[in-house]
Formats: structure tokens, sequence, C-alpha cells
């Protein structure tokens, strides 16, 4: 299973859609930093952790929408024909779903590293911060569920007709470019930028972090409901042609 | 390995019913040739043994259990080739088979160099598949099925695009593989099932016509296969299908398979493609 | 021929394709997003929210679709292997021409049908503002070229990269950074998506806009179809990789040719464009002036011809010349103009120019012969620039409707030299339905022409002509009080509106709230009336002189008036302008030295005043004080203002912008706001009108003017630094 594995994660990885889009993402990264960040979102320092997380909400959408684009490979006409062969192996559609979304998880996981390692980079050399322990778990919340609601959707997108993958495009880019409401915005970016405004300052004159529960709900919800939903694909065997 | 199939009915979500009432019996060891015309029902028969299909009435027994609930089983034993099938375009043919290997769970290693060799990929191994030729991603498709020592090898027009000599290796390679398994082959080329298969199946509008071996098939369609000679622009006679014309002297020899012979023609020793048209005539004007 | 043949076969099969049609639907409901979501329009000028904004949401969006459909076509083919069959009938570049002019002829009608399913809605809504050749002039100069862009863009990126997901991609990407992000956001020309659409005028339609539209089109299209005959060559072939079949191709030698050619034609067109200035995006203030040479000048004069259809101007200026400066002497000129000829007692000049300035001005250099007395003649024309830091705001123009030149952009700024006392004499031809006005004062003294022209004449007495104006303009007069006399100048298409909302009562309660809480202006000089003239949209703002107040068109435009909810930006844009003769360049001025006291706070906390007292105090405090402490508080929490020390290691230009935005903050909301606490702590309103007008009679003097400090601000209020600091 591990050399199955071993072999979708490099289809993937060497895929030039792959490496284009981590390209991309990576320009789109540094972009957003030197353009947004270094402003502070709402008005904390640029390497506070609201400005973080907020930075990684924006990158989000581009990273899940390179997700969307190698998850709408799986549902090809390429794939297609080439399941008829991997059909008649003992392989079962579950373990290919699991292993499909683990390959996609470890590609996700690489933008994000290399995001992450940009905003490093950008922390300390315009700011001389080092503090990025208080990064890592915030930012797990903001991304974990977002790729596992966006990889279920795709995958059950995906199994009704590839067209919709690519339909969901579109909806990922108006939802995380052009903004989403509140608590339930699926980057959860929208949070970090907005609510700091409404809590008070410390002496220092930067808002406290904190996770309001309204946020929380909305990621567990966006957890359980994409986990649900990779659930019922898996309980649900594809395409057995029924008379 | 015993296949059984049982009273199978296909009808299609489109009204189209592919098979009727279909009862046959696989055992191993056999070579068992498929022989039809297009849109006979071959493939949606090997789609139900590769449970790719669910039967609208009728039962598939795999050992005596339902194949449905044996499928795991099933597929370890599987070795599969459709008629269309696609390949993996940015792996070599080695990184292919050995992905195959890993999704059938054999060891690769030996395995993959020994498929790759019996298909005569030695030199391509480590060519991406992108830059195959039509009749090389045809022998990646052969070695997959073959990969692992199958006990069910189930092979749909498996020698399209190969060149007459290739074919008859296949052909052999496919033949030295029935000894001790079921090896289910569906093809239009009547001289490769005449060649190595020990039984045949004629299938025709979703019925099975014949069951049994190609020499009982060849003693059916005795006398009834003749040759006369015809001028050009001469009608078909009623009652006969014309099986081939040759240009001779003192005309044209046709030769025809009929129910019964015309007075004019000669009678001559029937081969099985005679035989399969014979077959497939005499249901048409049933 | 063959192409013809091959076109009409693609032209059919792509009628018969469902997704084109569906395309072509959605393109037709594109328009819809700019009555709503889709707004790029500045201001609320009737044209803009009814023509450029639809229109530009069409353009914009209707590209994507089209691209789309490009892209799907292509990739239908690909797929379904019908490309290989028809590359063994047609010859491939043929057939691509003849797939993408069909693909473009389905656009154009689709762009035609879109232009009259909207055409009952914009009449109706637009009214007696309608003009039809402006509203067709937009499909025809921003939609059908943008839409053609698009399918060359992305038939060029599918047929390089074969894939459908790279070339959306490719295609987003494109867009987003050229069009849409913060790198283009002041780069209009680089916009080949969504057309640059500025503010629209109702009063003085201008075509500024779609002049620059059609320009930028045709450089994209260049561009574009460059591109597209590059990808031809791009083509896979003879089973060959992309580099194989590129190298193939280049043997075709008209397709390297072509696509050079169109490239290069894009380029130049890029480098030759005389819309927008070419001198850098940051506002400078840089002056010209070195030591002069006093009365250098007799008998000048500027003799200049408008050609409002083509928006040109072309230009003689006569200097009769004293005695030469020694040296190298220079002048300065719009960039988009250029000097024909310069002869210096009938002798040719030699001159040599610089590099245009952020100011989207040039500098010419040139020596005269040290003899005096000769005449130096000047010819120069062209077509008048806007510069990038003035942009979307286009203060010169010269238009069928609207026409408005300043300094440089009516003759050559002369360095080191001034005017004698005999003044210049100021000829200028244009067509004879606009009224012209030099310094906001009517030109009466002319000649008609028999190219249904006139020459206006007149003479002034300045070393320059600060602005020219002229347009189809109606001028009333009218008093509140037997004291002052009111000219107020306005579009001759807004008389109704004048009337139905009476502006001239709003005018005349502005005047009478200020006189009496602050005193006379006495800067409107007795028997001189009070000039409150209307700008075009197009130069956004509003400014003051003595005796002047100009204000934007759209603070009286039909769908300003008839919102309610509008607030302070733009009704009391005139109020504010006017309020401009008590406080600011015009009346009692301030030492905006430390940064916080300035002439705007005082003006914005005066308008807050009148608005306070007109509207009611709600409105006041909603579009007035509330926005002021959410500003300051937002200026105060803001992370660099609390951390300077940080501000060292960004680059420069951010600081720059930051500085800009404090500045800005300081002036219209934190001087305000302090304004309004000194109010609260010297005894509420009455008392810091009284503070207020006591200040200004005090400094007010026509003459003695000096600025008031904010420290004597305070003194006259009793207050110290440390009360007015806001927390």
């Amino acid at each position: 299973m591990i050399k199955v594995f071993g072999y979708e994660l490099k289809r993937l990885l060497t895929s030039w859609l792959f490496i284009a889009m981590l390209a991309v993402n990576t320009i789109f990264a540094w972009y957003i930093l030197t353009t947004e960040i270094i402003e502070g979102i709402a008005y904390t320092a640029p390497f506070s952790v609201w400005s973080n997380c907020a930075y990684i909400g924006k990158t989000l959408p581009l990273s899940i929408i390179t997700i969307l684009l190698l998850q709408a490979g799986y549902y090809g006409k390429q794939q297609k024909r080439v399941d008829i062969l991997i059909g008649a192996s003992p392989l079962t559609h579950v373990q290919r779903l699991l292993l499909n979304t683990a390959a996609l998880g470890v590609c996700f996981l690489i933008i994000c590293l290399i995001e992450s390692i940009l905003g490093a980079v950008f922390y300390a050399a315009f700011f001389g911060y080092y503090g990025f322990d208080v990064f890592i778990l915030p930012a797990l919340l903001e991304i974990i569920p977002c790729f596992v609601f966006s990889v279920g959707i795709g995958h059950l997108a995906g199994r009704i007709h590839q067209g919709l993958v690519y339909a969901l495009l579109p909806i990922v880019f108006i939802a995380g470019f052009l903004g989403a409401a509140g608590a339930f915005d699926l980057f959860g970016g929208g949070y970090f930028s907005a609510y700091p405004l409404t809590l008070p300052v410390n002496s220092d004159g930067e808002p406290e972090f904190v996770i309001n529960s309204a946020w929380l709900l909305a990621r567990f919800i966006y957890l359980i409901a994409g986990a649900s939903i990779l659930i019922v694909n898996s309980a649900f065997r594809p395409k057995i042609k029924r008379a | 390995m015993k296949i059984d199939i049982n009273n199978i009915t296909m009808i299609y979500p489109s009204g189209k019913k592919a098979l009727s009432d279909i009862t046959v019996s696989l055992e191993s060891p056999g070579f068992i040739g498929i022989l039809g015309p297009n849109g006979a029902g071959k493939t949606t028969l090997m789609k139900l043994l590769i449970a790719g299909l669910i039967p609208t009435k009728g039962e598939i027994m795999l050992d005596g259990k339902p194949l449905l609930s044996q499928e795991t089983q099933l597929k370890s034993q599987l070795g599969y080739l459709s008629q269309s099938f696609g390949l993996y375009d940015e792996l070599t043919v080695w990184q292919f088979l050995d992905y195959m290997a890993a999704l059938k769970g054999v060891k690769s290693g030996k395995a993959v160099d020994d498929v790759i060799s019996r298909t005569n990929l030695t030199e391509q191994r480590k060519t991406r598949i992108r830059s195959l030729s039509g009749g090389q991603r045809q022998r990646v498709g052969i070695a997959q099925a073959l990969l692992g020592d199958p006990q069910l090898i189930i092979l749909d027009e498996p020698t399209v695009g190969l060149d007459p000599e290739e074919r008859v290796k296949f052909r052999n390679i496919f033949s030295e593989m029935a000894q001790n398994k079921i090896v289910l082959l569906s093809t239009h080329i009547v001289e490769d099932v005449q060649a190595v298969c020990s039984r045949v199946l004629v299938i025709y509008g979703g019925l099975i016509l014949y069951d049994g071996s190609p020499s009982a098939l060849i003693a059916e369609a005795a006398g009834h296969v003749g040759t006369y000679i015809s001028q050009v622009g001469d009608p078909v006679p009623a009652g006969c299908r014309v099986v081939s014309k040759v240009n001779v002297s003192e005309g044209i020899r046709c030769r025809i398979v009929a129910e019964k012979m015309l007075d004019c023609a000669e009678s001559v020793e029937p081969t099985l493609e005679d035989a399969y048209l014979y077959c497939i005539h005499k249901e048409g004007r049933q | 021929m063959k192409f013809f043949s091959l076109y009409r076969v693609e032209l059919r099969r792509l009628l018969l394709t469902k997704f084109i049609w569906l395309i072509s639907a959605l393109c037709l409901l594109t328009p819809l997003l700019g009555y709503t979501i889709y707004t790029p329009s500045l201001l609320s000028a009737m044209s803009g929210l009814y023509i450029g904004n639809p229109i530009s949401a069409g353009t914009t969006f209707g590209g994507v679709l089209w691209a789309v459909a490009a892209v799907f076509e292509a990739n239908r083919q690909r797929r379904s292997g019908t490309d290989v069959l028809a590359a063994a009938i047609a010859p491939p570049v043929t057939h691509s021409a003849a797939k993408a002019a069909a693909l473009m002829t389905v656009s154009a009608t689709v762009t035609a049908l879109c232009s009259l399913v909207y055409l009952p809605y914009t009449a109706v809504k637009l009214d007696y503002l309608f003009n039809a050749d402006f509203y067709f002039a937009h499909y025809l100069v921003f939609m059908l070229p943008t839409w053609w862009i698009s399918i060359l863009f992305a038939e060029s990126f599918y047929r390089i990269t074969r894939r459908v997901e790279l070339s959306a991609l490719i295609y987003a990407a494109l867009a987003y950074m050229l069009c849409f992000s913060r790198f283009a956001k002041s780069k209009w020309l680089l916009w080949w998506l969504n057309p640059l659409i500025g503010a629209y005028s109702d009063g003085f339609p201008d075509i500024w806009f779609l002049r620059v539209g059609a320009y930028t089109r045709l450089m994209w299209l260049c561009a574009a179809a460059g591109l597209w005959a590059f990808s031809l060559m791009c083509q896979r072939r003879y089973q060959k990789g992309l580099f194989g079949s590129f190298a193939r191709s280049l043997k075709k030698v008209y397709l390297p040719i072509s696509a050079a050619a169109l490239i290069t034609s894009g380029t130049v067109l890029w480098n030759v464009q005389l819309f927008i200035g070419h001198g850098g995006e940051e506002f400078k203030d840089e002056y010209l002036w070195g030591d002069m040479v006093s009365e250098s000048f007799y008998n000048v004069g500027y003799f200049i011809k408008l050609d409002p259809t083509l928006g040109n101007l072309s230009g003689i200026a006569e200097y009769h010349i004293r005695k030469p400066a020694n040296g190298e002497n220079c002048f300065r000129l719009n960039a988009g103009y250029k000097i024909k000829s310069m002869t210096y007692g009938g002798e040719n000049v030699n001159f040599r120019t610089v590099k245009e300035d952020v100011n989207g001005q040039y500098d010419t250099f040139f020596e005269l012969p040290e003899k005096g007395g000769e005449k130096l003649v000047i010819e120069y024309g062209g077509f008048p620039t806007v510069a990038q830091c003035f942009m979307p705001s286009i203060p010169n123009s010269i238009g069928e409707n609207y026409i408005f030149l300043q300094h440089t952009d009516i003759a050559p700024l002369m360095k080191n030299y001034c005017l004698g006392d005999r003044g210049v004499r100021f000829e200028i031809t244009f067509p004879e339905y606009l009224t012209p006005f030099v310094e906001h004062e009517p030109l009466t003294d002319f000649t008609e022409n028999l190219d249904g022209t006139r020459t206006y004449k007149t003479t002034y007495y300045s070393d320059y002509i600060y602005n020219f104006i002229a347009g189809r303009y109606l001028t009333d007069r009218f008093s509140s009080d037997e004291s002052i006399e009111f000219r107020f100048i306005y579009g001759d298409i807004y008389q109704p509106i004048v009337e139905e909302y009476n502006v001239r009562q709003s005018i005349c309660d502005v005047y009478d709230y200020c006189t009496k809480h602050y005193g006379k202006t006495p800067f409107v000089l007795e028997g001189k009336p009070f000039t409150l003239f209307q700008k075009s949209a197009l130069s956004l703002g509003g400014y003051a002189v003595p005796g002047v107040s100009t204000w934007y068109e759209e603070s009286i435009s039909p769908s300003t008036l008839s919102d309610p909810n509008r607030g302070a930006n733009a009704t009391e844009i005139f109020i504010h302008e006017m309020i401009h003769q008590w406080w600011g360049g015009v009346g009692m001025w301030c030492d905006e030295s430390d940064g916080i006291w300035s002439s705007e706070g005082l003006t914005v906390y005066s308008t807050y005043r009148f608005v306070k007292e007109k509207y009611g105090e709600l409105y006041a405090k909603q579009y007035y004080v509330d926005d002021w402490k959410k500003c300051v508080d937002e200026q105060n929490r803001s992370f660099y203002n609390r951390h300077p020390e940080y501000l060292e290691k960004l680059p420069e230009s951010y600081r720059e912008q930051l500085n800009v935005s404090n500045q800005g903050f300081n002036k219209y909301k934190r001087m305000p706001l302090m304004i309004l606490k000194a109010e609260e702590l010297v005894g509420g309103e009455e008392k810091m009108d009284e503070i207020l007008g006591k200040m200004y009679s005090d400094y007010n003097k026509v003459g003695e003017q000096y600025p008031v400090t904010y420290k004597e601000f305070l003194d006259y209020c009793r207050l110290t630094e440390e009360d007015l600091k806001l927390d």
C-alpha cells in the first residue's frame, strides 16, 4: 500500500500542474506578505498571530484551488481509462479514496509548509521576529478543517462529474478572494481581519489573541462535515452499473 | 477455480438487452474463446465476470459462492485486459507495472521483470508510456494482466494493434497459461481461437449459440460450406451467405455457407471461421 | 478562398454547439452585474451608473466567459481527436485562423445583441441625459475588442500548454496581476480585461475614457494577436513536443515575422501613448522658477487652436525679449505636446528636451543669441497628457463638450523670465457652442469663423494662465441680500435640477451661515460677484481661489440629489468648497508645519456645523463625528503609528504612502475632532463660533495675511495642547 501511495504522490508531485501551481502559490504568498500583511492586519503587528492567521486565510483559497485542480485529475478521462485496469485489482474503493486523499493532503501540506517558511523568512527579514511557535496551533485549526471540507466536497463533486470539480473553482475563488461571511468563512481569514477590531487593546496597543467559540465551532463543523462527506463517499461504492 | 453463470440477463438502463438468460460454466484449466459479431454481448459478459456490472437477473457463482460477495478474492486472482484502457502516461513502463503489481498485492521486482520480458518490453522498460507506440501500449496492457500469475485471465481483444508475429507469440503465451487456469479470450480473429482454444462460445444477440469444442463446431458445419463460380453482377443466391470471394480465370470463386447447399456449388471442408459464420447465419435466418 | 470556406464551416459548427449558446446567453446577462456588484465608475453620474458600469461589467465578465468558450472549444476538438482528422484535411494555420475568426464573429454578434437588449432600459433611465453615440461607442470600444483579446489569449495559452487547467491558471494570473492586483492599481494601460472607467460626467460628456479605451484595446489586440501567432508556432505537429514543433514552425517564416511584428506594435503603442504620463506615479511638487529677470518679456502672445474632435491643441507662443538671460534658457510644457519649430528673430533656435517628469510635463532647453529686442516664436501642439499622479482624475482634456487646460497645457511656462506690465495677448479658437472662461471669468470678445468656430481674444496680466475652461455652460446671477451677488455657473443640462432642488437657496444658506458666524469674506470684493463654478466630474474634487469656489458636478447630479442617504462625501462638497472662502488658501490660513493644525480641519469642522444646523444633529453625528472618531481610532491603533521604529525597515514607497495617509487623516479627521473637543471645553458651539469669528477678523485682512499657528488657536481658546489630545 505504501508503494501505491508513493506512486500516487509521485504522479501528483511531478506533474506540471503541481509544479506550476506551487510556483504561483509561492509568488502569490510573497505578494500577500509584502502588500497586505506588511501593513499589519486589523492594526496589529504584521508578525502578530492575527496577521499570520490572516495571511494563511488569504493564501488558503489558492492552495485549495490547487488541490481541487489536482483532484479533478482523479475524475478525468485519462484516469477513467486507467481505472478500467485498476478496477480489476483487489484495491477497494475505500482504500483508493484514502490513498488519493492522503496524496492530496501531502501536496497541500507541502504548499502550506512552503508558504509558512516564506512567512517566517519575511518576519525575520523585515522585523527580526522569530517567535513562530505561537503560530502553529491557530494555523492548523485554520487549514485542516478547510482541507478536509474542500477535499470531501471535491470528491463528492468529482464522483458526480469531473466538470463539477471545476465548477467548484469559481466558488472557491469568489468565497476566498471576494470575501465571505464572518465565522463561517471557510478559509477562516475574515475572522482574523475583523475580530481584533472589536477587542480592547493591551498596554502595547495589541489586542490579545483569542479564538472565539463561534469561529471554533465553525471550524469544527467544517471538519465534521468534510469528514462526513468523505465517509459517505467511502460508504457508497462508485459506479457499478445496475440495470 | 469454477465460475457458474446461471440464467444471467443483462438489460442496460437505456433498455438495450445485452444478454438474455445465459447459463455457462467455466472451470480451470480451460482456454475459452468467445466469438461473436459487434454488439453481441461479449464485453458485457466479461464485465459481469470482473464484477464491473451487476446483472439484471440471474447470478454468477465463484467456487459456489456469489461473485459479488467474493469480489476481493476474485480480484486477487484476476488478470484483466479490456478492449479500451488507459495507462499513466507520465510513468515509465517499469514504474507502471510496479504500480500495478503493488495494487494487486504482488511482490514486484522479479514479477515485473518477468512480465516485461514475456511481453517483449525489455528495451522499453525505462521508456515513458507517453512515448510508446500503439502496439507497445497494448503489450503493457497485456503485461499488467499477466502480473502475479492470476488464476482467471480475461482478455478482451488483446491482440488488437499487434503485428502478426507478435500475435502468434502472445496467443502461445496465453495458451501456456491456460494449462492450469481459466483464460477467457474475446476476439474477432477466429484464427486465434482455432489455434489455441479448447472451447468456444459463440454469442449472438445476447444468446449463446454454441458452447463446445472448436472441432465440434466445425463438424456441425460440414456439408454446409461450398464454392461456386459466379460472374460480375450476379446476385447472391437466396439462402446463402458469401464468406469470401476470389478472382479466378473462370470468373469469381465464391465461398458460401448455406443451410441447404446449392446444386451448382462444390462442397468443401469447413474451417472454424466457416463454422462460426454458418452458426450466425443459421441463427439469423431463424 | 480556403479560409472563407473553413470559416463558414467553423461558424456553422459553433452555432450548433450548445455550450456556445450557453456562453452567449450568459454574456448577455453579464452587464446586469454592473448594476449591482461590479461598479468601477467613480462617483454616481447617471452615465457612469447606467452606461459605464454595466458595459464595463459585461466587458470584464464576458471576457472571462469567452476565454472559457475558447479553451472549451479547443480542448473538445483535441480530446475528441477531430483536430487530428482536421489537420489531415485543412492547413493548420488557416484552420486555426478560421476557428478564431468564427468564435470572434459569434462574440461580435453577442456584443451587438447586448447593445440592443440594454438600449431601452438605459435610454429610459438616462432620459434627457441619454446620448446614443456615447452608448454604442462603449460597446464598440470596450466590449468587442476586449472579448476578442480574451479569446486570443485563451486560445494561445491552450495551444501552448495543451492543458485546460494550466491555460485557465495562466489566464487568471494574467488577469489578476495586470488588471486587479495592487501592482496594477495605478497602471491603467495594463488593464486589458477591465476597461478603465473613471468619473463620468453627465453635464459635460467626455470621451477621454473612450479614447484611452480604444488605444489600450488596440495595443492589447496587437499583443494578443502576436501571442496568438506565436502560439501557432507551438502547435504540436509531426509527433513532436513543444520545442520540436516550435523549431519546425520557424521554417514558416511568416509566422515568427507576424508574431514579432504584432508584439512589437503593441510594445511601441505602449511606449508612445500620449494619454497617461510616463513620468511615474508619485506626485512631487516641482517648481521651475529660478532667478527672475524682471520685466524681461514684452508683447507676449499665445495663439491657440483647439480641435475637440481629436482632442488636440496647436499653438504659437510669441515673446519679445528685452534682454536674453545668459546661458541656457528653459521652458516647460505638457508632455503630450511636441515642439514643431522655434525661431528667434526669424532664425531657427536649437533646443534639446529632457525626459518627462512626474507631473506630466517636460523641459526644453535652448540658448538665445545675446541680441535683445527680437521675437521668439515657439510653435507646438499635440494631445495633452494626464500625469499619472493625478489619475483617475483627468485635470486636462480637450473634449467636444468640455475643455479644461492649465498653465503648461496652454502655453510654454518660461523659466527665469517674467512678464512686463503690458499683459499677454491670448487668442483661442474652438467650436462656437462652448462658453469659455479664463480664471473663471467669462471671455466675451470674439470673432466668428466660417468653419463654425469662434476665436476669443483677451489680455491677461499674469505669468501664466492658471486655467482655461470651456463647456456648455449657463450663468445665473442672484443674491441672498443686497450685499452680495452670486454668479452661479453650471452645465446647461442641469438647469431643471437647479430649479427643482433650489440649489440657489442652498448657496445662499452657506454664505449666510458663514457670514453670520465668522464674518464677511473680504475676498469677494465689492462690486464683484462671488463665483460658484461647476467643474466637470472628469476632474475630481473642487478648489477655491479668491472669490471663486468650484466643486465637481456630482454635487448636483440627479442620482446624488435623489438619494437621501448619500452622506457627507458628495452632496456637501460644494458646502466645503464655499467655506474655504473663509478658512483655507483663500480666507484665514493656517500654519500647517506641525502636521495637525490645518485649514482643511477648520473647513471640515465648519461644514459639520452647517450640516448640523441644516440637516439635524443625528445626520451630522452619523456622517461627521462618528466617521472622524472611527478614523482617529484606526489611526491610533495602527501598528506603525504605535511603533514608528519599524518604519525604517520598510520600503520607502510604503513609508511615503503611510505618511500621506496619516497627513490626510490628520487634516480631515483628527483636527475636526480636536476642534470639536475644544468646542466642548470652551463652553459650547456659540462660544467656539465667537472664538473663530474673532480669530477670523483678526487674521483675515486682505494684503496683510499671515498664518495662524496651532498655538495661537489654543491661546484664543485658552487651552493647552494637552487638553486637546485625543485618547
